[in-house]
């Protein structure tokens, strides 16, 4: 079982990438024999999340079997539209969640974003972070802060690993997606150091290729079953602990 | 079996013939190495994942001191010989010590290459003492390894390596075989790389530096150039030693064009030195 929890669909504005159309998308993942993607709208990100969000439910309607729908989320939620966060999550069965606090102009501090936290975390929704434009000191605040909220920080920048050691030592609901965990030996020394728990398998589709992240994992030098565990069962148990 | 599929499989994927054309050794400032990243560290990762033979320029060599870090390939090649292939790093801001110690590097036959890092030894490829490390290569039957990059340098606000800037040498040295290790790093280093190793048969494109690459693909570059140009390199242990190795494996080319990424074409580069 392969879930790679970093996949986006939808135009781009900067860049002609290689597929925006979720039947592209299942076309890569057969050809890399991915069993499931948990996807974000561009729309979302580049546009407006709440419209971006209601554009990628239509279009993964026909591949829920295939696709996970990640809800690109704003701490001012319920001013914009009018609903509760939770309400809207539950109703359309959404289980994770990102944010692009650059993209979307707000501080992903607890001055803006505690109530948002505090609703992700009683319900265990994981929440996705992008590396780029978070902080360490940010993530350590997050997840002392939430212990009980699954922070998964997405496309890190790998050169930061010394501080996601500490991260890892500190903060047990910390998780790192891999797509650009490029670092030596990377997937191997966090397994032996924290166990195969902490890492989540994400490609970045259709920025990057996914047979970077899948050679990643299934040539580390780690038994097949935590290789199991990065590829999917970790990301698997995380969306099956979502209480709503 | 198809090389995608003996991922599955990593006794028989070990099989496969590999030469990594862009390495490193030793730490670096830059980040935590895990592991070791000296020299039977890396052959105990090559031995694991297939790896015959590996291009090396060690990390001090292009961060702070050439010689030392010549020297340390130097013993490496020596005690591994075959599997390693010593690329002399030179540094034009030493001038004509720089040419000295090349001269004293190539009195050894490990010596195959030279690695040129105008980026992190702060030199322009502009730089007219670029032309005499060009004619060493010339004269010793060198080729140039250089790490290229369009981006503006955060420290300087200019640029160091854009592969536009190698044109001139390209010309006047028709018979070094120069390889642009990370297609340029950008949009427009990359469009400019393609078009000089289509225009030239002497440049040579590299897998690395995936981390800013992600704006091409290998079937791109077999589609635009041709798969000759393309030469498998994994930057390890700056980088991990086989993302870039899934970019080809799962590329969706030929399994005889993979094993030429993987393996023929840097054998190419190299038996032209024998």
């Amino acid at each position: 079982m392969i879930i790679d929890t970093n996949v986006m669909i939808g135009r781009w504005p900067t860049r002609n990438l290689k597929f925006c159309s979720i039947n592209d998308l299942i076309q890569q993942m057969d050809y890399h024999n991915i069993n499931q993607a948990v996807v974000f709208s561009a729309t979302s990100v580049k546009h407006n999340p709440i419209e971006g969000n209601m554009q990628l439910m239509k279009s993964i309607s026909n591949h829920l079997d295939r696709i996970i729908p990640c809800w690109v989320i704003l701490p001012t939620w319920e001013m914009e539209t009018e609903r509760e966060l939770i309400d809207d999550l539950k109703s359309n069965k959404v289980k994770v969640v990102r944010v692009f606090p650059n993209e979307h102009h707000f501080v992903l501090d607890n001055w803006v974003c505690s109530n948002m936290f505090k609703d992700l975390e009683a319900a265990h929704i994981p929440l996705l972070l992008n590396g780029p434009t978070v902080s360490p000191t940010q993530i350590h605040s997050i997840c002392k802060s939430y212990p009980e909220l699954p922070v998964i920080l997405m496309q890190s920048e790998y050169a930061l690993n010394r501080n996601f050691y500490m991260l890892f030592g500190l903060c047990p609901n910390f998780y790192l997606e891999i797509s650009t965990y490029f670092i030596y030996h990377g997937i191997e020394d966090i397994v032996h150091r924290f166990g195969a728990s902490r890492l989540i398998f994400g490609s970045r589709m259709p920025f990057q290729e996914p047979g970077a992240a899948l050679t990643m994992v299934k040539l580390a030098d780690i038994p097949s079953s935590e290789q199991e565990m990065i590829l999917g069962r970790n990301m698997e148990r995380l969306i099956g602990e979502v209480k709503i | 079996m198809k090389i995608k599929d003996l991922v599955n499989y990593p006794n028989s994927f070990k099989k496969l013939k590999i030469i990594d054309t862009h390495a490193h050794l030793g730490p670096t400032k830059a980040m935590y190495i895990p592991g070791n990243p000296n020299i039977e560290g890396l052959i105990k990762t090559m031995d694991r994942i297939g790896i015959e033979q590996i291009f090396i320029a060690p990390h001090i060599a292009i961060s702070c001191d050439y010689i030392s870090g010549n020297n340390l390939v130097l013993k490496a090649a020596q005690k591994y010989p075959g599997r390693v292939i010593a690329l002399a790093t030179a540094n034009i801001n030493y001038n004509s010590q720089n040419i000295r110690e090349l001269d004293r590097c190539f009195k050894n036959s490990l010596f195959k290459g030279i690695k040129l890092h105008p980026d992190f030894l702060e030199y322009s490829v502009k730089d007219f003492r670029l032309n005499a490390v060009f004619r060493f290569a010339a004269d010793h039957g060198a080729f140039i390894i250089s790490h290229t990059d369009a981006r503006v340098n955060s420290n300087h606000l200019i640029k160091f390596s854009d592969p536009s800037w190698f044109e001139p040498y390209l010309q006047e040295f028709k018979n070094v075989d120069v390889i642009f290790a990370h297609c340029g790093l950008t949009p427009e280093g990359f469009e400019e790389s393609l078009r000089l190793s289509k225009l030239y048969s002497n440049v040579y494109l590299d897998t690395t530096g995936f981390r800013f690459s992600d704006i091409w693909t290998v079937e791109e570059i077999a589609r635009r150039v041709s798969v000759k140009k393309l030469l498998f390199g994994s930057d390890m242990p700056y980088n991990d030693a086989v993302s870039a190795l899934g970019r080809v494996i799962y590329a969706d080319i030929s399994e005889e064009n993979k094993h030429r990424i993987l393996y023929k074409n840097a054998l190419d580069i190299l038996q032209k030195r024998r």
